[in-house]
């Protein structure tokens, strides 16, 4: 019988008592050959193989032990690593070999959990330390960290007991082995956090142990100060803080803190506030002394100053104030040290800081003087004022804003380019759909028309690659920035190259092989392509989630291109932008009008009305003065009435859509009473400006509130407040009186008619720019090209934003976010938004959770103020009305004010005081949490502007804020 | 060529407490080394602290990950030193290949003996790292990259071997990151409080917008509204990871790319400097990004780069110019040399000094050439007969390259290609050439 027969022997018929004395009796030699045999069979009896509902092995316990055992007595490194029975390394295994083997691998199997996430429990540290004197394993320091932590538990059971006279068992581990745990990460400090002893949580710990041994004298407590500190720098959050709770625990005496500076003053450079906060605090208790290493710590201290933590800065000009008054010798390299916490837009540090440096500087030292004018602009006025002295007169002068924007002509670096080769228009189909800019979408249907007659059927194969990609795109291929209107574009694209593949078949051959080839990777599209053919079309059957409302507009513009394309007419669409992001050069308008008005034609309705909308209404004279002397008719009247500011509309009002579109671009907020008459008068105003009825108001909801009692879920109905803008959209609706009830309502369904039916004639772009769907999808791919589809009245479509993304004080997700980044982006950029539902837009922008939004509404009302196109009267309001209902934390407001608003010009300060003032005015006139901050901003603007509270009212209630106990100080100079 | 690496160290890198003060022991291997150097620098740091500080700011770079890929903290590189031509570089990537730091220890930065020049991979280890920070400010360090006694390597024994998956995208982005710095210019200079002040004004948490850098009023400034002169950064969170060096730092220099393609944010500290670089965004590695592609398109002899081996010494400045005189080599012939070598390997680039240093990186040669894919499709279009030359002039050229299913059409015109494939569609060259683009250079040396 050979050995191999052998052992399946053993195995099968699982003699393990007959194991050990077969494997004793085996030479190194013979273990190795048979190491190959064991891993075979090992792999059919461990291997997991399901069985029924559940996954089990061939193996039952007992031939799992005799595996176990052969991979122990057999096996090499690589191999014992790839098993892993860690199970194996109790003394209850392990002794049955020990006797007579060990494995030259053992030590590095064991020393391999050392970085490992996991230890195996087998293993305590007791019998580690047995293994390693009887010269078994040799391990490494980490090993023995985190072994002895546990070790200090006793376990029974589910039962664990705080023992430290374990501890004491091996003098080995309070002579060496303690220390390794202030050198390698452990989970020290939550050792006991799963350990229970009588149903409770053992409360005793490691924290304990260090107090009672360093106290009774076993261990070394000077050296167990100095490893805590040095174990403080070096961890993560966590542990770095128990080892500082360690430290303030010890409670060190001011002989202990003087020897242990430099390691105190090495954990000023901890990433935690907790490990620097107690550092400090030490420092502290002996800074009065003649030993202590007043210049050892200022080399440090430069680092505390500009921590974020108030705290740490607070802490440390305390030093700084008590080092001054200690040694005079210092005062001047304290002054300069003290300019850091000049850096906070804090007014409290600022001027603790200031009064140091005050008190300590010299005037005419100049480092310190330069030093101080770096933080200039920066300075709260109390700050400012008293470090006069350092301040020379220029630097008092407010900073002037820098901004680039320039609200001027359109010019040449913004024209937008004008495709008029094949090559071009190749590279322009291929990336069309990727949404790289927001102006190719009206690019490219421009640029099919312009060179419809110089494409041929040898241009087919060229546009090969950009059908492969709409077809992609359709059959699902969807990549993150793409929209509705891609895909939109995309069918409209396809259903182009058809007509063109109709238009010349042999040279359409193998385009229609590539659309072929796409159909017929599904057996419904396969027949469909067999049915049809060349003749499918891909954009009348165009549908979007939204497709009646938000997309109709470029729907209707493409259908329209569609039908001019296959009709051979050339005249140019009207609404192609000529300058970025979507402006069309007033002039350049006039010249289309001109061509359609030489030919005699008709202009598409969406186009005229696209163009008026996103017309240029700055600097038109020349375009005036085109239009008066070229074009005719109510063509002539509509451009010279949307361009000259002074004109007002002129009958008759044949192209109504026009006129109504051209009165809402020139001046969003006037009702002409020319255009009262039209049909459009018959709706509700605010459909067509945006300016929906809006409350700010605390409302009561229900929730299901969920309650885990003896074991058992109850669920119950509970009621709560929260803080919300409502939007009344209901104008949004059609007039009751356009529908019909009944039996009439009842046959016009029949008909096909729906409910909420478009105005006739014709519906007005501003009919679109709405939405049905309850949630957002992929909107805010979208929203850019939308909102510069009428870039010179965006509001309706703000009130789309607040709905969807603003309306309650958190955000739905991260699509409703993008969403309103989109918006601001486009605000940004056009500088429109100037009527109340612009105002408050950027008012709930101003308090949103999301940093990159706040910025973006501050950077609005920067340029705002700058351009005179917002008004901050109205902001404020708006702002104070959110903050009354507590829409948002005052700290969030008082932040953006300190870090964005304040300080950036006298015009923006003068601003800012409207702002203030008007949103005070909205407060309650009890004190809201916060207040305290806000008031002190707003003493500064008006210290700022040498100005005072005019408003009666507001000087009331500030009156009756003075008198509350925390406010009164902060009011005192105000009124 | 076998698809993991083994670093091989003959004994962990250590922080040792010795009579004399600490010693920073960093052990080292290459797989290229040509003779077994035991020791490229041994000798004290005059700012220990700082340096130590700096270090540990490298390790955390090389232990972030911004990108979502995921992320094996025991499968991390180690990062590489070159010494020689009295400076020490440490050079380490983040995890994503997106944010690159370089610790430069300047002459006067350290009073020790250059025992051998070149590059090498150091271990890096998580005990050391935690070490670090114990190193005070008045200590005396002493930095050993390599034994110098070669009996105390041999008496160590045990050789520490860690195999990790090769690191392609270190080695890409070690080749590529060098030509996004030789075409960053310096844009800002702040002293510690403007650069503290800037600081202050980082959003929190991880914004995935564009964040521009701009000076308003006297003040730097980060923003997400972009503006005119300003400097955009995608994944501006990565910055946070220079934070802890602020307050040490002398003054901070900027320097961007003119497409804005990289930032790289210089600190100095007397004679120390530390930079980040930052890919375009954080989700963009500078090891996909396929600047060096057009620069590998042309073969370089191997005599050349055994001539640059030979006469070139590590940290070195690399003049081509010398070298072409040198060898008696066509200057013509030497055009974008600088760039070649980088794109293989052989080149980093000091922003500050303007100039590239000879270093080579310590992974075999025809490993870095092995790892562009979108050079290898290339290849495989030529092999196969893909590619149809339409038009030919000076100023323009028009191709037909065969592509999966559609004929795509290629047109250089002042050495700028444009493709209708989808790669190029997507990014608009920002992120090199496509493969067909690439292939008609290969094939016409256009």
């Amino acid at each position: 019988m050979t050995l191999e027969e052998q052992y399946t022997c053993i195995l099968e018929k699982q003699q393990d008592a007959k194991l050990i004395p077969f494997l004793q009796a085996l030479t190194p030699q013979e273990r190795a050959k048979l190491s190959p045999h064991i891993k075979k069979l090992g792999k059919d009896y461990l291997t997991f193989k399901q069985q029924g509902n559940g996954w089990t092995t061939r193996a039952t316990d007992k031939q799992r032990n005799i595996l176990m055992y052969s991979f122990f007595a057999c096996y090499n490194l690589q191999g014992i690593r790839k098993e892993n029975p860690a199970w194996l390394l109790s003394r209850e295994h392990l002794e049955k070999f020990l006797s007579w083997y060990c494995p030259a691998w053992l030590s590095d199997y064991i020393n391999s959990f050392s970085d490992q996430n996991w230890l195996p429990y087998q293993l305590d540290y007791g019998y580690l330390i047995e293994l390693t004197q009887r010269g078994f394993v040799q391990p490494v320091p980490q090993l023995i960290a985190r072994m002895l932590v546990p070790f200090l538990y006793e376990h029974k059971g589910r039962e664990s007991f705080y023992d430290p006279e374990r501890l004491l068992q091996h003098p080995v581990t309070l002579q060496e082995h303690i220390w390794h745990l202030f050198q390698y990460e452990t989970t020290i400090h939550f050792s006991n956090r799963y350990l229970y002893q009588a149903g409770k949580q053992v409360q005793k710990g490691w924290l304990d142990f260090f107090l009672a041994y360093s106290g009774n004298g076993t261990i070394d407590r000077l050296r167990l100060l100095r490893e805590t500190l040095m174990a403080a720098h070096q961890f993560n959050k966590n542990l770095s803080g128990w080892f500082a709770e360690l430290f303030t625990q010890l409670t060190p005496t001011e002989e202990e803190i003087l020897l242990l500076q430099p390691e105190l003053f090495n954990l000023f450079a901890s990433p935690h506030g907790k490990v620097i906060s107690i550092a400090l605090q030490a420092c502290k208790q002996v800074a009065g002394s003649d030993r202590f290493d007043a210049t050892g710590f200022l080399d440090q201290a430069a680092l505390l100053l500009p921590s974020p933590a108030k705290s740490v800065v607070a802490a440390t000009l305390h030093m700084l104030e008590k080092l001054t008054k200690k040694d005079g010798g210092l005062r001047s390299r304290i002054c300069l040290l003290a300019t850091g916490a000049l850096i906070h837009k804090e007014e409290s540090l600022q001027t603790r800081a200031a009064r140091l440096i005050r008190k300590g500087g010299n005037p005419q030292d100049e480092e310190l003087k330069a030093t101080i004018r770096l933080y200039g602009s920066s300075l709260f006025s109390a700050a400012r004022s008293l470090l006069e002295a350092f301040l020379s007169r220029e630097e008092e002068v407010q900073p002037v804003p820098d901004r680039q924007r320039a609200k001027g002509a359109l010019t040449a670096a913004t024209a937008l380019p004008v495709i008029s080769n094949m090559d071009e228009l190749v590279f322009l189909s291929a990336q069309a759909f990727d949404n790289n800019q927001s102006w190719h979408i009206d690019l490219l249907p421009a640029t099919l028309i312009r060179l419809q007659k110089e494409i041929r059927g040898e241009h087919i194969p060229a546009l090969e690659p950009a059908m492969q990609r709409a077809l992609r795109f359709y059959f699902d291929d969807w990549r993150s920035n793409q929209g509705q209107l891609d895909h939109l574009l995309a069918c409209f694209f396809l259903d182009y190259c058809l007509w063109l593949i109709r238009q010349y078949p042999q040279e359409g051959s193998t385009a229609r092989e590539l659309f072929s080839n796409y159909f017929s990777k599904q057996e419904y599209n396969k027949k469909l392509w067999e049915d049809k053919g060349t003749y499918i079309t891909f954009f009348e059957g165009w549908k979007a989630e939204d497709t009646r409302y938000l997309y109709s507009a470029y729907r209707n513009l493409l259908e329209g291109v569609l039908t001019n394309l296959k009709q051979g007419i050339d005249l140019p669409l009207l609404c192609t932008p000529t300058h970025e992001p979507a402006w069309i050069d007033p002039a350049v308008l006039v010249e289309r009008l001109l061509l359609y008005q030489q030919q005699g034609a008709v202009p598409h309705d969406t186009d005229l009305q696209i163009a008026l909308s996103r017309c240029w209404l700055h600097g038109t004279e020349k375009a005036i003065r085109l239009a008066h002397n070229q074009l005719e008719g109510e063509s002539k009247r509509i451009m010279l009435f949307l361009l000259d500011k002074e004109q007002q509309p002129t009958g008759p009002f044949t192209m109504e859509a026009a006129w109504m579109t051209a009165a809402l671009s020139k001046s969003p907020q006037t009702s002409f009473a020319e255009l009262a008459d039209l049909s459009y008068g018959q709706q509700p105003r605010a459909r067509y400006t945006g300016q929906y009825p809006y409350q700010i108001l605390r409302e009561s909801y229900t929730y299901t509130k969920y309650n885990w009692i003896n074991g058992k879920n109850h669920t119950e109905t509970a009621t709560a407040q929260r803080a919300v803008v409502r939007l009344d959209l209901s104008a949004q609706q059609v007039k009751k009186n356009q529908v019909a009830s009944g039996l009439k309502k009842f046959f016009s369904l029949l008909a096909g008619r729906k409910e909420d039916s478009m105005p006739e004639p014709p519906p007005l772009l501003y009919d679109y720019l709405r939405s049905k769907e309850k949630w957002l999808s992929s909107e805010n791919r979208d929203i850019r090209r939308l909102l510069l589809l009428t870039p010179n009245h965006p509001e309706p479509l703000l009130a789309f934003a607040v709905e969807k993304g603003l309306c309650d004080p958190a955000f739905f997700g991260e699509t409703a976010k993008r969403l309103v980044i989109r918006v601001l982006e486009v605000l940004h950029e056009t500088g429109h938004g100037s009527g109340e539902m612009g105002h408050l837009m950027i008012a709930l922008c101003l308090v949103s959770p999301d940093k990159t939004i706040v910025s973006y509404a501050a950077e609005i009302w920067l340029q705002g103020v700058e351009e005179k196109n917002i008004d901050s009267r109205l902001l404020g309001s708006i702002l104070g009305r959110l903050e009354s209902i507590e829409f948002a934390p005052f700290k969030r407001l008082t932040d953006l004010l300190v870090q964005h608003l304040t300080g950036i010009s006298p015009l923006h300060n003068h601003a800012l005081e409207i702002l203030l003032t008007s949103l005070l005015q909205e407060l309650p006139e009890g004190p809201l949490r916060g207040l305290k901050k806000l008031l002190e901003i707003y003493c500064e603007v008006l210290r700022l502007n040498a100005s005072t509270v005019k408003d009666e009212a507001l000087k009331t209630k500030l009156q009756q804020w003075k008198q509350h106990s925390t406010l009164g100080k902060v009011l005192k100079e105000a009124v | 060529m076998s698809d993991t690496i083994t670093y091989s160290y003959a004994s962990p890198s250590a922080l040792q407490a010795t009579a004399k003060g600490d010693e920073l022991f960093l052990a080292h291997y290459s797989e290229v080394e040509k003779k077994q150097s035991p020791c490229f620098f041994w000798g004290r740091l005059t700012d220990p602290y700082t340096t130590a500080r700096c270090l540990i700011t490298l390790s955390q770079v090389v232990q972030s990950n911004f990108n979502l890929s995921p992320f094996q903290l025991a499968l991390l590189k180690d990062p590489i030193v070159t010494a020689g031509n009295e400076k020490i570089r440490f050079e380490g990537f983040s995890h994503c290949a997106g944010a690159y730091a370089r610790v430069d220890v300047l002459p006067g930065g350290h009073e020790g003996e250059f025992v051998a020049s070149g590059t090498t991979n150091v271990d890096f280890n998580q005990p050391m790292i935690a070490a670090l920070s114990r190193i005070r400010k008045s200590e005396s360090v002493l930095l050993a990259v390599g034994k110098k006694e070669v009996s105390v390597q041999s008496s160590a024994g045990k050789v520490i071997e860690r195999k990790v998956p090769l690191p392609v995208k270190w080695i890409k982005g070690l080749t590529t990151v060098q030509l996004f710095l030789a075409q960053t210019e310096e844009v800002h200079s702040f002293n510690r409080i403007q650069a503290l002040q800037l600081f202050q004004t980082l959003p929190g948490g991880k914004p995935k917008t564009d964040y521009y850098m701009m000076v308003r009023g006297g003040r730097p400034q980060f923003s997400p509204v972009k503006s005119g002169a300003a400097i955009c950064i995608g994944g501006v969170h990565r910055l946070k990871l220079l934070e802890p060096l602020l307050a040490h730092a002398d003054h901070l220099k900027v320097f961007a790319h003119p497409a804005m393609q990289s930032t790289t944010w210089q600190l100095y500290f007397g004679n120390l400097r530390f930079s980040l670089s930052l890919s375009r965004d954080s989700w963009r590695g500078f090891s996909g990004e396929g600047a060096a592609l057009e620069d590998l398109l042309e073969d370089i002899p191997q005599s050349w780069v055994d001539l640059v081996d030979k006469y070139s010494y590590a940290n070195g400045a690399f003049n081509p110019t010398l070298f072409a005189v040198e060898e008696g080599i066509n200057l013509q012939q030497l055009a974008g040399i600088t760039s070649r070598l980088s794109a293989m390997g052989l080149l980093g680039y000091d922003v500050d000094e303007n100039s590239f240093f000879y270093r080579q990186l310590p992974y075999k040669l025809n490993r870095i050439l092995s790892l562009n894919p979108r050079l290898k499709d290339a290849e495989k279009l030529l092999e196969e007969n893909k590619i149809n030359i339409i038009q030919q002039t000076e100023s323009r050229m028009e191709a037909r390259v065969e592509g999966s299913g559609v004929t795509h059409m290629v047109v250089i015109e002042e050495h700028q290609g444009r493709c209708t494939c989808t790669w190029y569609a997507r990014h608009q060259g920002e992120r090199g050439l496509c493969k067909h683009v690439l292939a008609v250079k290969k094939k016409t040396g256009y």
